[in-house]
């Protein structure tokens, strides 16, 4: 698993690779690894999604992050990073609307070799409650803990808010949503106001 | 790359590795098999008998559920040995009655046939 520091340390490798190779490279992260960055709910995560590259992925990148997989004990660089995430993504998704910049690496030094981009919360609640994985065997504990998180970080007060964030950006998930909505029944609350309230995104790295 | 079969799965597990990230990792390498003959061999080796009787049970359901999937044409005598097969029912919820009512019905018959009770589409 990777965690916090490991994560924004890989970050900070890459860009450090991509001021050493002139350039600047943006890079937007999915899942458990945007909730890493911009949660305070989320500690670890399998690995890092991310979408694909736009162009083709440079060189200096591909090699930056085989290096980084082997300083992080990995086999291959997919272990930790890979951009298979971008099937699941909305079509409907704006980049400037529905992400925002999460911080720019390296996080020392005056010149920045890579902007990092994460969903907002509403897209992110979007994306979980699509793929709904709160049973699954060995991801299960994680996906639930998620998902009663991000409704009270968008302020949800009830199901229809919620699948009414879905279908902002897969309406035709929306329309079918007969499973999300007896999940989010049986499984969840809504509306209560924790002392540790889930704050999405921290603003701090 | 090294082959990453359910046997290899159980002993990174064993060993303290992270359950979610290693079973994550097996399936995408299961995934990205080209041929049945090197999907069938991900599940040839018995994995270890693991401290905790679901996993056991987990994986066999795993071997017999993507075997049958993906019309494999041997299943592996291991997946059908008695530890796999759960004493008390293992609903992958944290949901009530219903839920569980649901999960009856909604699991694969490779799972319900172990007392697992979970996702229609698990993997």
């Amino acid at each position: 698993m990777i965690d916090r520091a490991q994560l924004i340390s890989a970050f900070d490798r890459l860009g450090h690779a991509a001021v050493a190779a002139d350039t600047l490279i943006d890079v937007t992260v999915y899942g458990g690894s945007a909730l890493i960055f911009a949660s305070n709910f989320r500690f670890a995560s399998g690995d890092v999604d991310i979408a694909p590259i736009k162009g083709n992925q440079p060189k200096w990148f591909s090699e930056a992050v085989a290096k980084i997989a082997t300083e992080l004990g990995y086999e291959n660089s997919e272990d930790w990073l890979n951009d298979a995430v971008g099937f699941h993504l909305s079509k409907l998704a704006k980049d400037e609307k529905d992400h925002f910049q999460y911080g720019t690496f390296p996080r020392a030094g005056e010149i920045a070799g890579l902007r990092v981009f994460v969903p907002t919360a509403d897209y992110m609640l979007a994306l979980k409650l699509k793929a709904i994985r709160v049973n699954d065997a060995v991801k299960g504990d994680q996906e639930r803990i998620d998902i009663q998180n991000l409704p009270q970080v968008n302020a949800v007060k009830n199901i229809d808010e919620a699948i009414a964030i879905v279908g902002r950006f897969f309406p035709v998930s929306a329309k079918r949503a007969e499973k999300q909505r007896f999940y989010l029944a049986q499984m969840f609350t809504f509306g209560e106001s924790a002392e540790n309230a889930p704050v999405y995104p921290v603003r701090a790295f | 790359m090294r082959p990453f079969t359910l046997s290899e799965l159980s002993k990174r597990i064993k060993d303290g590795a992270s359950q979610v990230k290693e079973f994550s990792d097996f399936l995408d390498y299961f995934y990205g098999q080209q041929t049945k003959a090197e999907m069938s061999a991900c599940f040839a080796d018995e994995p270890s008998q693991m401290p905790d009787a679901r996993l056991d049970a987990l994986f066999g359901a795993c071997a017999e559920y993507l075997a049958r999937r993906y019309q494999l044409s041997s299943l592996p005598k291991w997946a059908f040995q008695e530890q796999r097969y759960l004493k008390e029912p293992w609903f992958t919820t944290t949901g009530g009655d219903q839920m569980q009512e649901y999960l009856v019905f909604s699991s694969p018959a490779e799972f319900r046939s172990l007392n697992i009770f979970t996702e229609a589409a698990p993997f």
